[in-house]
Parts: C-alpha cells; structure tokens; sequence
C-alpha cells in the first residue's frame, strides 16, 4: 500500500512553455528508459527478491520512481500549457497533439506507446540486479541527452536533479549486488538461484 | 499560491528529501550511527514544519484531511508560482 505526499519530490517551476522540449522529455515518461518502466521494474521485481535489504532496496527505490514520473509528467504539463495550435505546430508537437492534445500519455519521444517488453523481472536476483544497474545508467544517459538538447535554467534544474538521483540509485543496487554476492558459497557462485532453489543452503 | 505557502513549501521538500536519502541509505548500511542520528534530526524538523503547513494550508497526505479541504489547489504539478 501507498500512501500519496502532496508535493513533488524536487520542484518543478516552469516559467516558459516549450512543446518540443516536452516531446522530448516525453520519453523518461514512458519511453524504453523512463520512470514509468523503472517503477514497474523494481516493484515487480521484489516478490522473488531474497534478503531484507534486498527488498526494502527495491520498495523504496521503486517507490521513489514513482515520484519521479510525477515530476516528469509535471515538467510535461507544465511545458505545454497554453501553446497556440501555431506554437504547436512550429514545434513539431502536432503528431502528439492530434491524438493527446496536451494530455501527458506514456510513450518515448518518438511516439511509441510504453510497452511492459521494456523491462524484465526474471526471478532470478542476479539477473534482476544487473538489468536494474544498467536501467539506471541508460535513464542517467537520457538525462545527460535531454541536457544536451535543453536550455531552458528551470527545465535543467529538475533534469539535473533527476539525473543525480539515477546515480545514487546505482550506487543502491551495486551494495545491493554486493550483499547478495557475499551471501553465496564460494565453491557455488551462481550455480544456484536464491529466488527459486529453496532447498540450497545460502551459505 | 502565496509566496509564503510557496517557501514553506520548499523547506518541506527539502526536509522530506533529505529524510528520504537517508531511509535509503540506510537500507544497505543498517549500522550507520551517524546516518541514523541525522535521519531522526530530519524526522523532528519536518514533523514541526509539517504540523505549521498542514494547520495553514491543508493537509499533504490522506491521513492528515479529507474533502474540499484535501482536493483544493494546488495539486503539485500546478504549483508553477509566480514567486
């Protein structure tokens, strides 16, 4: 169960709208690396995740996504308030806008509705932590990308602070990898799988 | 939204987030007494602003209000501010 803060979890100000930045930052919204797939990754992911810490890493981490697609959808929101049917179509935003109008709809910045193929929970807790570091390093590589193309001070401002919070997840899931590494027998690396085979002793 | 809700607003998320950090944190590094006598710090700080917001300007989770006085603006994402 969730219990929903009132407020976003860094501030999001935009003063200027701009739909092709929206469109752009659409993608970490609902495209191959966004927040909507790193929540439903982690939050997947947790039923055959072995080891206390293993799981509160992966609640937490999955809830804190959560509030980042919140973010993101507001910098969405906020970038395409009042825009001109001109505006939109100088912007290139048209081919979202016939369909969602400025509706915030999960797909990447090319238009591709988010799918569940995105992501993986293979009950399997190596597997899961592997694909969970690289998920965070190819959001961090999205958000580096928008920074390349975006120039607006407020819309960086919570791009940067997203960006940094990739980072720190990374780091969460490298400790995380760790202690489950330091869970296994030595003689036995990954011949077993902690989320499935019961039966083996864990150490 | 005044300038004055606009800035406490700030300090909470400030708060909450460094909060936040620090549960985190503490997932992978249960023994960290320095990291658990900030975290109770942080946890002090945002039950006082927290308790200053919420009797001013409404509540900020389910459980602290109901009704008109929960659904009024501004949601967070319309919290541009003009200050």
């Amino acid at each position: 169960m969730w219990e929903y803060q009132k407020l976003l979890q860094y501030p999001v100000k935009i003063k200027t709208p701009n739909a092709k930045f929206a469109q752009i930052i659409a993608s970490q919204y609902g495209g191959p690396d966004g927040e909507l797939g790193a929540s439903l990754r982690y939050l997947s992911q947790r039923f055959s995740m072995p080891y206390p810490e293993l799981q509160g890493i992966l609640t937490d981490i999955g809830t804190e996504e959560l509030g980042h697609l919140e973010m993101v959808g507001s910098i969405i929101y906020q970038l395409t308030r009042n825009l001109s049917p001109e505006e939109i179509k100088k912007a290139g935003f048209d081919a979202y806008f016939v369909d969602h109008t400025t509706g915030v709809y999960p797909a990447s910045a090319a238009g591709v509705p988010f799918t569940a193929a995105y992501i993986q929970s293979t009950g399997d807790l190596f597997a899961d932590l592997h694909e969970n570091l690289a998920a965070e390093q190819k959001a961090r590589k999205t958000y580096d990308n928008i920074l390349r193309l975006v120039d607006d001070p407020d819309v960086c401002d919570a791009i940067k602070f997203l960006r940094a919070r990739e980072i720190v997840h990374y780091q969460r899931f490298g400790e995380a990898l760790r202690i489950a590494t330091d869970r296994l027998n030595e003689k036995n690396f990954y011949a077993f799988n902690p989320s499935f085979d019961k039966a083996c002793k864990l150490n | 939204m005044t300038a004055n809700q606009n800035t406490m607003m700030e300090k909470i998320m400030a708060v909450r987030f460094s909060v936040w950090d620090l549960h985190l944190y503490l997932d992978s590094h249960p023994c960290d007494k320095t990291a658990m006598e900030l975290l109770e710090k942080y946890k002090e700080k945002n039950a006082v602003l927290t308790a200053e917001y919420e009797s001013r300007f409404g509540p900020l989770t389910p459980s602290s209000g109901s009704g008109e006085e929960w659904t009024k603006a501004p949601w967070p994402w319309q919290m541009v501010g003009d200050c």
